[in-house]
């Protein structure tokens, strides 16, 4: 079985996360090592998309005391809080190829095969049969407080949009994911909302939504196995290089914790 | 300009390379396979005249539904003029992927790069990766 590297971050902040991403997407570019990597963040964080304006940010009070970053994979902005983020590097020859999107949906598959082993009735969002009008109660949600819909692909904030392939439980997504293509490789990344943050309250996590009691680690360690399956390599716990590592720190100079790459537009 | 006329990177960026005022002048685009893969394609950030290119390096990036795909150089030079109208009507990409969606045009220096591809070639690619 072929080998590739897990990597588990405790809580930090969200330059330093996003850089670490960019260093592994880096290194798998050059020598084709898959890395999955769980991570959390030492305080909630709003994350704008690559392309989202940074004045956009005041559409938003709720999150407008969160530290901000921005990514380098597009969407809209994520509160990250009650959240397991992954980012899973892959090689892949041809960025433009359909072939890639094909992760977003084994990785979302995974997660809907955990939710739906637990009784939670977790699907693509695409695969949902009747998408809810703001109207529409029927699915016994209060559509005028917390409401998962309108569903407007403008939405300041990611978890307000819907693509195809996102994991949707009664019409609220609770998981999303966005690449990063370059030459040889790919960076997936994504959040799962296993809760509710008071920094972005129009929004529900899994536990909300169910009733359940989903962690971080818990989550983690269920979608491991599945994952590897997916890949069919083992993943074997380890660290950033000592390369990676002062490429982290380079790379949080340059963009993550420069303003001129946060305010850009 | 059609395709024949062309030089592609195995990245899927073309060039078009001319004479221009005693200089060579190369303009830059991606391939109509590439656009075709590109579904939905919402953003694109491009540099400003001026900026050095190096060949195999990025110079701009491209944003569909859900992801992000750094455009990379084919030649090397100076940026000399940007198709600024392009990030607001990025369905010229589709329309004429080979004219009006040019990208930038880049003062060349040094030689053209040996690994640049014909349109023959380039589509051999194309097909073998399918």
């Amino acid at each position: 079985m072929q080998r590739a590297r897990l990597i588990i971050d405790p809580p930090s902040t969200g330059g330093w996360n996003m850089a670490v991403d960019q260093a592994i997407l880096e290194t798998a570019d050059e020598t084709g090592l898959v890395t999955l990597r769980f991570y959390q963040w030492s305080l909630p964080t709003l994350s704008l998309g690559y392309f989202q304006k940074l004045a956009d940010r005041d559409r938003h009070p709720s999150s407008l005391n969160c530290p901000l970053v921005r990514r380098r994979t597009g969407g809209g902005a994520i509160v990250h809080d009650a959240e397991l983020t992954y980012s899973l590097c892959v090689p892949s020859t041809n960025r433009w190829s359909s072939k890639n999107e094909e992760l977003y949906d084994a990785i979302h598959k995974i997660i809907i095969s955990l939710l739906n082993e637990d009784g939670i009735p977790a699907a693509l969002y695409r695969d949902t049969p009747e998408k809810p009008k703001i109207e529409d109660n029927s699915s016994g949600l209060n559509s005028n407080e917390n409401s998962p819909w309108p569903v407007d692909p403008k939405s300041f904030l990611c978890f307000l949009r819907r693509s195809p392939g996102d994991v949707v439980i009664k019409g609220h997504k609770i998981a999303g994911s966005a690449q990063r293509r370059l030459k040889k490789s790919l960076l997936q990344h994504g959040s799962v909302l296993y809760g509710n943050s008071i920094f972005a309250p129009e929004l529900n996590g899994i536990n909300n939504i169910s009733g359940s009691k989903y962690t971080f680690d818990g989550l983690s360690s269920r979608l491991l196995s599945p994952i590897e399956d997916y890949l069919g390599a083992r993943l074997d716990r380890q660290d950033l290089s000592k390369r990676e590592k002062m490429a982290v720190k380079r790379v949080q100079n340059s963009h993550f914790k420069n303003p001129k790459w946060t305010s850009r537009s | 300009m059609t395709p024949e006329e062309l030089v592609f990177a195995e990245t899927h960026e073309w060039a078009h390379i001319a004479e221009q005022d005693g200089e060579k002048i190369a303009t830059i685009g991606i391939s109509a396979n590439a656009v075709e893969a590109l579904t939905d394609l919402v953003y694109m950030d491009l540099p400003a005249a001026g900026t050095a290119v190096t060949a195999g390096n990025s110079f701009g990036e491209v944003e569909s539904v859900k992801a992000t795909s750094e455009l990379y150089s084919p030649i090397n030079g100076e940026i000399v003029e940007v198709n600024t109208a392009l990030p607001d009507n990025l369905e010229i990409l589709n329309s004429d992927p080979y004219g009006e969606g040019w990208i930038i045009k880049i003062k060349v220096s040094g030689e053209t790069p040996e690994n640049l591809m014909d349109y023959v070639a380039y589509q051999k690619q194309c097909d073998e990766a399918h």
